[in-house]
């Protein structure tokens, strides 16, 4: 009994792809089995090289270059959303074969570096929080906050013994300098 | 470099299919084209002889080579199969015998199974494919970037 057919024509264009399961183990006979199929005389002489093609591209699904692909890409996602919003800075140090730096870990780092949204986020907040509130952080330390420091500049205004029309005036300048400074 | 020995098999096919072959030899230093008109002159002289057709002239440059050591206690024949990528994004194979366990992965899913692609030997030989013009058996590129490899069993 032969146990292949010869003269076989390779399937047309265009190609489908679709993912099939299979036991990793099983990885080595599948390659095998392959192989034995590639055989120029399994082929008609004119689709033999188009048929290796797509049985190599099998045989290498099979040693995860599809698989691969795919967590890859989840990888280059991850890799993306952890540069915008945590500020982790990634780096290739070798592109064949691809090394990156650091390694994905496995849960979030607590810290978040500076150029990341969160961080960015989070300053601003603390800024505002201090501003308004005087509220003293690790990034703002000034504990005199807007309403404070508008209280103050009432308190030195009313104990000023300026006139009504002298503090009116005084407010508008120090109107018209806060504006400026904004 | 020691000299090869240089082999001009001739093959014939008669009207059944079936095949045989004219088999001499050619001294070493001679041209290669010198080599292939001593073939052609068989061809031309066997031809008033047979009714079979001439099909194939091979020449064979046979080198004997005493390098690299069997490893012992081997009990089963495994071989490797290692697929490079050329710029036409074509792929090619290259098959390994007995191949080593320590250029597989060592750990997850594909241990013993996928090449370790960062095993300095490894690297070696991929790197030697950017450096040599290797053709595949119909004149293509090679290839030059060795995407991966496995066990064949």
């Amino acid at each position: 009994m032969k146990l292949f057919a010869k003269n076989l024509v390779a399937p047309d264009a265009p190609y489908k792809c679709e993912l099939a399961q299979f036991e990793i183990r099983t990885a080595p006979f599948l390659l095998a089995a392959i192989e034995y199929r590639i055989a120029k005389y399994v082929w008609t002489v004119e689709s033999r090289y188009r048929a290796e093609q797509l049985l190599r591209e099998v045989q290498l699904s099979i040693l995860s270059g599809c698989m691969q692909e795919l967590t890859d890409s989840n990888n280059r996602i991850y890799m993306l959303l952890d540069q915008t919003l945590n500020g982790q800075q990634y780096e290739a140090v070798s592109n064949d074969p691809l090394v990156i730096v650091p390694p994905i870990p496995v849960v979030p780092p607590p810290t978040f570096g500076s150029g990341g949204i969160i961080r960015q986020i989070a300053d601003m907040r603390s800024l505002i929080d201090n501003s308004l509130n005087g509220t003293v952080n690790a990034t703002y330390i000034d504990p005199r906050g807007v309403k404070q420091i508008l209280i103050e500049i009432v308190d030195k205004i009313e104990g000023s013994g300026l006139t009504s029309e002298e503090k009116i005036k005084l407010l508008g300048d120090i109107a018209q300098i806060a504006l400026a400074v904004l | 470099m020691i000299s090869p020995q240089v082999t001009i098999q001739i093959g014939y096919v008669d009207r059944d299919l079936e095949t045989a072959h004219v088999t001499t030899y050619a001294p070493s230093a001679a041209a290669l084209e010198d080599i292939y008109s001593l073939a052609q002159a068989f061809v031309d002289r066997i031809r008033p002889l047979s009714d079979a057709k001439a099909k194939t002239i091979t020449i064979t440059y046979k080198f004997s080579y005493s390098g690299g050591s069997l490893i012992e206690n081997i009990d089963k024949n495994r071989k490797l199969l290692l697929l490079a990528r050329n710029t036409d994004d074509e792929l090619s194979a290259i098959h390994m015998v007995w191949p080593r366990d320590a250029i597989f992965e060592q750990t997850g899913s594909y241990a013993g199974i996928r090449i370790d692609r960062n095993h300095p030997d490894i690297i070696s030989f991929a790197d030697m494919l950017s450096l040599i013009n290797f053709r595949n058996y119909d004149g293509r590129p090679l290839g030059t970037n060795l995407i991966t490899g496995g066990l064949m069993l």
